[in-house]
Protein backbone atom coordinates (compact mmCIF):
# COMPACT_ATOMS: atom_id res chain seq x y z
CA UNK A 1 0.00 0.00 0.00
CA UNK A 2 2.56 2.52 1.27
CA UNK A 3 6.23 2.48 1.01
CA UNK A 4 7.15 5.30 3.01
CA UNK A 5 9.43 3.79 5.98
CA UNK A 6 8.37 5.14 9.16
CA UNK A 7 11.07 6.00 12.02
CA UNK A 8 11.52 3.41 15.01
CA UNK A 9 10.13 5.66 17.68
CA UNK A 10 7.34 6.35 15.51
CA UNK A 11 6.72 2.37 14.99
CA UNK A 12 7.12 1.94 18.63
CA UNK A 13 4.66 4.23 19.29
CA UNK A 14 2.25 3.65 16.76
CA UNK A 15 2.39 -0.37 18.15
CA UNK A 16 1.96 0.24 21.48
CA UNK A 17 -1.26 2.36 20.97
CA UNK A 18 -2.50 -0.73 18.26
CA UNK A 19 -4.13 -2.67 21.13
CA UNK A 20 -5.59 -0.30 23.49
CA UNK A 21 -5.37 3.49 24.17
CA UNK A 22 -2.78 5.23 26.59
CA UNK A 23 -1.72 7.84 28.11
CA UNK A 24 1.42 9.61 27.84
CA UNK A 25 3.52 8.19 30.82
CA UNK A 26 2.34 4.27 29.90
CA UNK A 27 3.78 5.41 26.11
CA UNK A 28 6.57 6.04 27.46
CA UNK A 29 7.12 2.68 29.33
CA UNK A 30 5.79 0.69 26.76
CA UNK A 31 8.19 2.00 24.00
CA UNK A 32 11.29 1.44 26.39
CA UNK A 33 9.68 -2.32 27.36
CA UNK A 34 9.48 -3.06 23.54
CA UNK A 35 12.67 -1.80 22.20
CA UNK A 36 14.31 -3.79 25.39
CA UNK A 37 15.05 -0.22 26.29
CA UNK A 38 17.02 0.68 23.47
CA UNK A 39 14.37 3.37 22.87
CA UNK A 40 13.87 5.73 25.54
CA UNK A 41 11.46 8.95 24.65
CA UNK A 42 11.59 11.94 27.39
CA UNK A 43 8.68 13.41 27.78
CA UNK A 44 9.54 16.90 25.50
CA UNK A 45 10.35 14.16 22.22
CA UNK A 46 6.89 12.08 23.37
CA UNK A 47 4.85 15.06 23.16
CA UNK A 48 6.68 16.36 20.01
CA UNK A 49 6.10 12.98 18.51
CA UNK A 50 2.56 13.11 19.87
CA UNK A 51 1.57 16.60 18.21
CA UNK A 52 3.18 15.24 14.71
CA UNK A 53 1.30 12.02 14.69
CA UNK A 54 -1.71 14.25 15.79
CA UNK A 55 -1.52 15.91 13.37
CA UNK A 56 -0.53 13.57 10.29
CA UNK A 57 -3.73 12.60 11.62
CA UNK A 58 -2.28 9.00 12.44
CA UNK A 59 -3.54 9.12 15.85
CA UNK A 60 -6.39 10.77 17.94
CA UNK A 61 -7.36 11.89 21.07
CA UNK A 62 -8.84 8.94 22.78
CA UNK A 63 -10.54 10.64 25.99
CA UNK A 64 -9.21 13.42 28.52
CA UNK A 65 -9.81 13.13 32.22
CA UNK A 66 -8.60 14.48 35.57
CA UNK A 67 -6.46 12.03 37.38
CA UNK A 68 -4.65 13.33 41.12
CA UNK A 69 -5.77 16.92 40.05
CA UNK A 70 -3.92 16.76 37.01
CA UNK A 71 -5.18 16.70 33.19
CA UNK A 72 -4.64 12.81 31.81
CA UNK A 73 -5.24 12.21 27.76
CA UNK A 74 -5.37 8.98 26.35
CA UNK A 75 -3.98 8.63 22.83
CA UNK A 76 -5.54 6.34 20.07
CA UNK A 77 -4.77 4.65 16.95
CA UNK A 78 -6.79 6.24 14.00
CA UNK A 79 -7.72 4.22 10.98
CA UNK A 80 -5.01 5.77 9.17
CA UNK A 81 -2.75 5.09 11.64
CA UNK A 82 -3.70 1.59 11.52
CA UNK A 83 -3.50 1.04 7.95
CA UNK A 84 -0.02 2.53 7.61
CA UNK A 85 1.14 0.37 11.06
CA UNK A 86 -0.47 -2.74 8.73
CA UNK A 87 1.72 -1.81 5.69
CA UNK A 88 4.78 -1.13 7.85
CA UNK A 89 4.46 -4.43 9.62
CA UNK A 90 3.85 -6.26 6.05
CA UNK A 91 6.98 -4.44 4.71
CA UNK A 92 9.13 -5.90 8.14
CA UNK A 93 7.94 -9.25 7.95
CA UNK A 94 8.65 -9.49 4.39
CA UNK A 95 12.12 -8.43 5.00
CA UNK A 96 12.36 -10.66 8.07
CA UNK A 97 11.08 -13.69 5.72
CA UNK A 98 13.59 -12.91 3.29
CA UNK A 99 16.77 -12.93 5.44
CA UNK A 100 15.64 -15.85 7.04
CA UNK A 101 15.43 -17.31 3.95
CA UNK A 102 18.59 -16.29 2.08
CA UNK A 103 20.12 -17.32 5.86
CA UNK A 104 18.73 -20.64 5.38
CA UNK A 105 19.75 -20.67 1.91
CA UNK A 106 23.77 -19.58 2.96
CA UNK A 107 23.87 -22.55 5.64
CA UNK A 108 22.46 -25.26 2.98
CA UNK A 109 25.15 -23.91 0.43
CA UNK A 110 27.85 -23.75 3.61
CA UNK A 111 27.20 -27.74 4.50
CA UNK A 112 27.02 -28.67 0.66
CA UNK A 113 31.08 -26.88 0.20
CA UNK A 114 31.79 -28.56 3.97
CA UNK A 115 30.53 -31.87 2.64
CA UNK B 1 13.76 15.94 54.48
CA UNK B 2 16.16 15.72 51.41
CA UNK B 3 13.67 13.79 49.70
CA UNK B 4 10.92 16.43 50.53
CA UNK B 5 13.59 18.99 49.40
CA UNK B 6 14.47 17.53 46.16
CA UNK B 7 10.77 17.03 45.48
CA UNK B 8 10.35 20.98 45.56
CA UNK B 9 13.27 21.75 43.73
CA UNK B 10 12.29 19.47 40.56
CA UNK B 11 9.17 20.92 40.78
CA UNK B 12 10.17 24.62 41.06
CA UNK B 13 12.52 23.26 38.11
CA UNK B 14 9.16 22.04 35.80
CA UNK B 15 7.38 25.26 37.14
CA UNK B 16 10.16 27.25 35.34
CA UNK B 17 10.62 25.17 32.39
CA UNK B 18 6.70 25.24 32.13
CA UNK B 19 7.04 28.91 31.28
CA UNK B 20 8.60 28.19 27.95
CA UNK B 21 5.81 27.10 26.55
CA UNK B 22 3.43 29.32 25.29
CA UNK B 23 0.34 30.21 26.85
CA UNK B 24 -2.04 28.71 24.89
CA UNK B 25 -0.12 25.71 24.86
CA UNK B 26 0.70 25.76 28.59
CA UNK B 27 -3.06 26.05 29.25
CA UNK B 28 -3.74 23.07 27.17
CA UNK B 29 -1.01 20.92 27.83
CA UNK B 30 0.92 22.06 30.76
CA UNK B 31 -1.24 19.68 33.51
CA UNK B 32 -0.77 16.48 31.21
CA UNK B 33 3.31 17.86 30.55
CA UNK B 34 3.70 17.84 34.50
CA UNK B 35 2.25 14.66 35.14
CA UNK B 36 3.87 12.83 32.81
CA UNK B 37 7.47 14.28 33.79
CA UNK B 38 6.71 14.14 37.29
CA UNK B 39 5.58 10.25 36.94
CA UNK B 40 9.30 9.79 34.43
CA UNK B 41 11.71 11.52 36.96
CA UNK B 42 10.03 9.70 40.01
CA UNK B 43 12.80 8.15 41.57
CA UNK B 44 15.68 9.09 39.05
CA UNK B 45 18.51 10.28 40.09
CA UNK B 46 19.53 14.40 39.80
CA UNK B 47 21.05 13.83 36.23
CA UNK B 48 18.12 12.15 34.65
CA UNK B 49 15.64 14.65 36.33
CA UNK B 50 18.18 17.54 34.69
CA UNK B 51 17.97 15.56 31.10
CA UNK B 52 14.75 15.18 31.20
CA UNK B 53 13.81 18.87 32.27
CA UNK B 54 16.42 19.95 29.53
CA UNK B 55 14.63 18.11 26.60
CA UNK B 56 10.88 19.52 27.92
CA UNK B 57 12.69 22.57 27.86
CA UNK B 58 13.85 22.13 24.20
CA UNK B 59 10.57 21.20 23.49
CA UNK B 60 9.11 24.24 25.20
CA UNK B 61 11.02 26.46 23.25
CA UNK B 62 10.78 24.68 19.77
CA UNK B 63 6.71 24.83 20.37
CA UNK B 64 7.52 28.79 21.41
CA UNK B 65 9.18 29.25 18.36
CA UNK B 66 7.06 26.95 15.68
CA UNK B 67 9.88 24.55 15.32
CA UNK B 68 8.18 21.37 16.14
CA UNK B 69 8.10 18.26 13.53
CA UNK B 70 4.62 19.35 13.04
CA UNK B 71 5.23 22.63 11.35
CA UNK B 72 6.58 23.74 8.29
CA UNK B 73 9.88 25.15 9.83
CA UNK B 74 10.59 21.84 11.84
CA UNK B 75 10.14 19.63 8.37
CA UNK B 76 12.39 21.66 6.76
CA UNK B 77 14.97 22.03 9.46
CA UNK B 78 15.29 18.06 9.68
CA UNK B 79 15.57 18.26 5.47
CA UNK B 80 18.28 20.72 5.44
CA UNK B 81 20.56 18.77 7.79
CA UNK B 82 22.73 17.20 5.23
CA UNK B 83 23.20 20.40 3.79
CA UNK B 84 23.93 22.30 6.51
CA UNK B 85 25.99 20.23 7.69
CA UNK B 86 28.08 20.36 4.24
CA UNK B 87 28.36 23.80 4.29
CA UNK B 88 30.14 23.01 7.61
CA UNK B 89 32.14 21.02 6.41
CA UNK B 90 33.48 23.04 2.87
CA UNK B 91 33.52 25.73 4.61
CA UNK B 92 35.71 24.65 7.88
CA UNK B 93 37.18 22.26 5.94
CA UNK B 94 38.54 24.62 3.46
CA UNK B 95 39.71 27.60 5.95
CA UNK B 96 41.63 24.73 8.00
CA UNK B 97 43.15 24.27 4.95
CA UNK B 98 44.20 27.53 3.54
CA UNK B 99 45.44 28.12 7.37
CA UNK B 100 47.48 25.19 7.54
CA UNK B 101 48.10 23.32 4.40
CA UNK B 102 48.39 26.46 1.91
CA UNK B 103 51.99 28.12 2.27
CA UNK B 104 53.04 29.33 -1.50
CA UNK B 105 50.34 31.99 -1.97
CA UNK B 106 51.64 35.17 -1.24
CA UNK B 107 48.04 36.74 -1.45
CA UNK B 108 47.19 34.53 1.85
CA UNK B 109 49.10 36.36 4.05
CA UNK B 110 46.08 37.36 6.00
CA UNK B 111 45.15 33.93 6.81
CA UNK B 112 49.05 32.49 7.75
CA UNK B 113 49.63 31.34 11.22
CA UNK B 114 52.47 33.52 12.36
CA UNK B 115 55.55 31.44 14.42
CA UNK B 116 56.73 34.71 15.74
CA UNK B 117 54.19 36.33 18.44
CA UNK B 118 52.67 39.86 17.61
CA UNK B 119 53.47 42.78 18.87
CA UNK B 120 50.43 43.37 20.51
CA UNK B 121 49.54 41.13 23.53
CA UNK B 122 46.39 39.62 21.70
CA UNK B 123 48.13 38.82 18.51
CA UNK B 124 48.75 35.30 19.11
CA UNK B 125 44.75 34.76 20.00
CA UNK B 126 43.68 36.72 17.07
CA UNK B 127 45.90 34.34 14.53
CA UNK B 128 44.47 31.17 16.26
CA UNK B 129 40.67 32.47 16.87
CA UNK B 130 38.86 30.78 14.23
CA UNK B 131 40.98 27.02 14.79
CA UNK B 132 38.80 25.83 17.95
CA UNK B 133 35.59 26.62 15.93
CA UNK B 134 36.84 25.02 13.10
CA UNK B 135 37.66 21.81 15.01
CA UNK B 136 34.51 21.61 16.98
CA UNK B 137 32.44 22.14 13.59
CA UNK B 138 34.03 19.49 11.97
CA UNK B 139 33.52 17.33 14.50
CA UNK B 140 29.99 18.20 14.15
CA UNK B 141 29.94 16.87 10.62
CA UNK B 142 31.73 13.78 11.56
CA UNK B 143 28.78 13.08 13.89
CA UNK B 144 26.22 14.04 11.29
CA UNK B 145 27.86 11.65 8.76
CA UNK B 146 28.13 8.75 11.41
CA UNK B 147 24.81 9.16 12.36
CA UNK B 148 25.27 10.20 16.22
CA UNK B 149 22.50 12.03 16.93
CA UNK B 150 23.20 12.47 20.49
CA UNK B 151 26.63 13.59 19.78
CA UNK B 152 25.38 15.98 16.94
CA UNK B 153 23.29 17.84 19.22
CA UNK B 154 25.81 18.27 21.92
CA UNK B 155 28.46 19.38 19.21
CA UNK B 156 26.42 21.75 17.49
CA UNK B 157 25.96 23.23 21.12
CA UNK B 158 29.29 23.27 21.58
CA UNK B 159 29.81 24.95 18.04
CA UNK B 160 27.55 27.63 19.22
CA UNK B 161 29.02 28.15 22.50
CA UNK B 162 33.02 28.05 20.66
CA UNK B 163 32.02 30.15 17.79
CA UNK B 164 30.05 32.70 20.35
CA UNK B 165 33.59 32.83 22.71
CA UNK B 166 35.59 33.25 19.79
CA UNK B 167 33.29 36.99 18.10
CA UNK B 168 33.58 38.16 21.89
CA UNK B 169 37.29 37.90 22.07
CA UNK B 170 37.81 39.08 18.45
CA UNK B 171 35.26 41.83 19.38
CA UNK B 172 36.83 42.87 22.63
CA UNK B 173 41.00 42.45 21.01
CA UNK B 174 39.43 44.59 17.94
CA UNK B 175 37.55 47.43 19.78
CA UNK B 176 38.08 50.66 18.02
CA UNK B 177 39.12 49.19 14.80
CA UNK B 178 36.82 50.29 11.52
CA UNK B 179 34.53 47.96 11.14
CA UNK B 180 36.59 46.80 7.66
CA UNK B 181 39.24 45.61 9.74
CA UNK B 182 37.18 43.53 11.87
CA UNK B 183 35.17 42.17 9.37
CA UNK B 184 37.48 40.86 6.78
CA UNK B 185 39.17 39.06 9.81
CA UNK B 186 37.84 35.25 9.58
CA UNK B 187 37.98 35.12 13.72
CA UNK B 188 34.86 37.25 13.39
CA UNK B 189 32.58 36.25 10.09
CA UNK B 190 33.79 32.80 10.04
CA UNK B 191 32.50 31.87 13.45
CA UNK B 192 29.29 34.44 13.27
CA UNK B 193 28.91 32.10 10.15
CA UNK B 194 29.27 28.54 12.00
CA UNK B 195 27.17 30.24 14.61
CA UNK B 196 24.36 30.43 12.54
CA UNK B 197 25.16 26.90 10.97
CA UNK B 198 25.43 25.34 14.28
CA UNK B 199 21.88 27.10 15.82
CA UNK B 200 20.08 25.46 12.97
CA UNK B 201 21.52 21.48 13.60
CA UNK B 202 20.53 22.49 17.20
CA UNK B 203 16.64 23.61 16.42
CA UNK B 204 15.56 20.48 14.50
CA UNK B 205 13.13 18.38 16.15
CA UNK B 206 14.40 15.75 18.49
CA UNK B 207 11.94 12.92 16.98
CA UNK B 208 12.63 14.21 13.31
CA UNK B 209 12.82 11.81 10.36
CA UNK B 210 16.63 10.42 10.33
CA UNK B 211 19.17 12.36 8.16
CA UNK B 212 22.01 9.85 9.10
CA UNK B 213 20.78 7.72 5.23
CA UNK B 214 21.54 11.45 3.08
CA UNK B 215 25.30 11.18 2.81
CA UNK B 216 25.24 12.12 -0.60
CA UNK B 217 24.10 15.81 -0.71
CA UNK B 218 26.32 16.32 2.61
CA UNK B 219 29.02 15.25 0.77
CA UNK B 220 28.36 17.75 -2.88
CA UNK B 221 27.32 20.50 -0.24
CA UNK B 222 31.22 20.29 0.62
CA UNK B 223 32.50 20.11 -2.65
CA UNK B 224 30.70 22.74 -3.76
CA UNK B 225 31.25 24.94 -1.14
CA UNK B 226 34.83 24.06 -0.96
CA UNK B 227 34.70 24.53 -5.25
CA UNK B 228 33.08 28.27 -4.75
CA UNK B 229 35.84 29.29 -2.21
CA UNK B 230 38.99 28.00 -4.01
CA UNK B 231 37.46 30.08 -7.01
CA UNK B 232 36.79 32.86 -5.21
CA UNK B 233 40.55 32.52 -4.00
CA UNK B 234 41.37 31.80 -7.37
CA UNK B 235 40.00 35.06 -9.08
CA UNK B 236 40.58 37.94 -6.10
CA UNK B 237 43.42 35.83 -4.24
CA UNK B 238 41.20 35.75 -0.78
CA UNK B 239 38.94 32.82 -0.12
CA UNK B 240 37.15 34.98 2.15
CA UNK B 241 36.08 37.63 -0.50
CA UNK B 242 32.77 36.84 -1.84
CA UNK B 243 31.15 40.05 -0.85
CA UNK B 244 30.30 40.54 -4.58
CA UNK B 245 29.89 37.51 -5.55
CA UNK B 246 28.12 35.38 -2.76
CA UNK B 247 24.53 37.50 -3.06
CA UNK B 248 24.35 36.68 -7.11
CA UNK B 249 24.66 32.65 -6.13
CA UNK B 250 22.59 32.77 -3.47
CA UNK B 251 20.00 34.33 -5.74
CA UNK B 252 20.66 31.16 -8.53
CA UNK B 253 20.48 28.18 -5.80
CA UNK B 254 16.99 29.93 -4.83
CA UNK B 255 16.06 30.39 -8.47
CA UNK B 256 16.94 26.76 -9.32
CA UNK B 257 15.07 25.37 -5.89
CA UNK B 258 11.96 27.41 -6.70
CA UNK B 259 12.17 25.89 -10.52
CA UNK B 260 12.77 22.43 -8.80
CA UNK B 261 9.66 22.70 -6.42
CA UNK B 262 7.64 23.75 -8.99
CA UNK B 263 8.59 20.75 -11.45
CA UNK B 264 8.59 18.24 -8.52
CA UNK B 265 5.83 19.43 -6.01
CA UNK B 266 7.83 19.57 -3.48
CA UNK B 267 7.27 22.21 -0.66
CA UNK B 268 10.06 21.62 1.54
CA UNK B 269 12.70 21.79 -0.77
CA UNK B 270 12.84 25.96 -1.96
CA UNK B 271 12.64 25.94 2.25
CA UNK B 272 15.76 23.68 2.80
CA UNK B 273 18.25 25.95 -0.07
CA UNK B 274 16.62 29.06 1.35
CA UNK B 275 17.61 28.17 5.25
CA UNK B 276 20.99 26.76 3.90
CA UNK B 277 22.03 30.20 2.16
CA UNK B 278 21.00 32.86 4.93
CA UNK B 279 23.95 32.68 6.56
CA UNK B 280 26.50 33.14 3.71
CA UNK B 281 24.87 36.20 3.55
CA UNK B 282 26.44 37.35 6.69
CA UNK B 283 29.75 38.10 5.40
CA UNK B 284 28.57 40.27 1.69
CA UNK B 285 26.39 42.02 4.43
CA UNK B 286 28.46 43.25 7.45
CA UNK B 287 31.63 43.26 4.53
CA UNK B 288 29.86 45.74 2.58
CA UNK B 289 29.21 48.37 4.98
CA UNK B 290 32.43 49.90 4.30
CA UNK B 291 34.40 48.48 1.27
CA UNK B 292 30.75 48.66 -1.07
CA UNK B 293 28.36 51.31 -0.24
CA UNK B 294 24.44 51.61 0.43
CA UNK B 295 24.00 49.94 -3.11
CA UNK B 296 25.84 46.65 -2.01
CA UNK B 297 24.13 46.12 1.13
CA UNK B 298 20.47 46.78 -0.39
CA UNK B 299 21.75 44.04 -3.06
CA UNK B 300 22.20 41.61 -0.22
CA UNK B 301 19.02 42.83 1.79
CA UNK B 302 16.78 41.84 -1.44
CA UNK B 303 18.34 38.67 -1.57
CA UNK B 304 17.54 38.53 2.44
CA UNK B 305 14.01 39.45 1.40
CA UNK B 306 13.74 36.93 -1.26
CA UNK B 307 15.18 33.94 1.84
CA UNK B 308 12.39 35.11 3.53
CA UNK B 309 9.55 35.30 1.00
CA UNK B 310 10.66 31.61 -0.47
CA UNK B 311 10.34 30.41 2.93
CA UNK B 312 6.71 31.90 3.17
CA UNK B 313 5.89 30.77 -0.18
CA UNK B 314 6.94 26.99 0.72
CA UNK B 315 5.12 27.09 4.25
CA UNK B 316 2.34 28.16 2.17
CA UNK B 317 2.52 25.19 -0.56
CA UNK B 318 2.97 23.05 2.22
CA UNK B 319 -0.27 23.91 4.27
CA UNK B 320 -1.84 23.40 1.08
CA UNK B 321 -0.49 20.17 -0.12
CA UNK B 322 -1.57 18.95 3.88
CA UNK B 323 -5.04 19.81 3.57
CA UNK B 324 -5.39 18.33 -0.23
CA UNK B 325 -3.55 15.02 1.23
CA UNK B 326 -6.41 15.38 4.69
CA UNK B 327 -9.20 15.77 1.93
Amino acid sequence: MTERRLQEPTVLLLTALADSPKHGYALMQEVAAMSAGRVRLRTGTLYGALDRLLQQDLIRIDSEEVVEGRARRTYALSDSGRELLEAEAELLQATADEARRRLAAGRLKAQGAGA
Amino acid sequence: MTGRAETTSAQRLLGCVLRLYPKGYRHQQGSELSGTYTAATAGAGRLEVLREAFDLAAHGLRVRLGLTSDRYAGAVLAAAVPYVAGSIAGLSGYMLYLLFGSTTNAHHEEYRLYRSVDRYAGGVVMKYSPVPVLVVAIALVLAVLLGWRSWTRWLALATVVTAAVTVLVVFELRRGDHIFVMTTFPGFELPLMLLAFALMVLAVPTDAASFTERRTPLVVTALAVAAVLHLAWIREGFAWSLITAMPGLVAGVLVLALGSAVVLRNSILPGVAALTCAPWLIQPLTGDLYDYGFTGTQYVLLVGLAIVLVIAEGAARHRRLNRSVSR
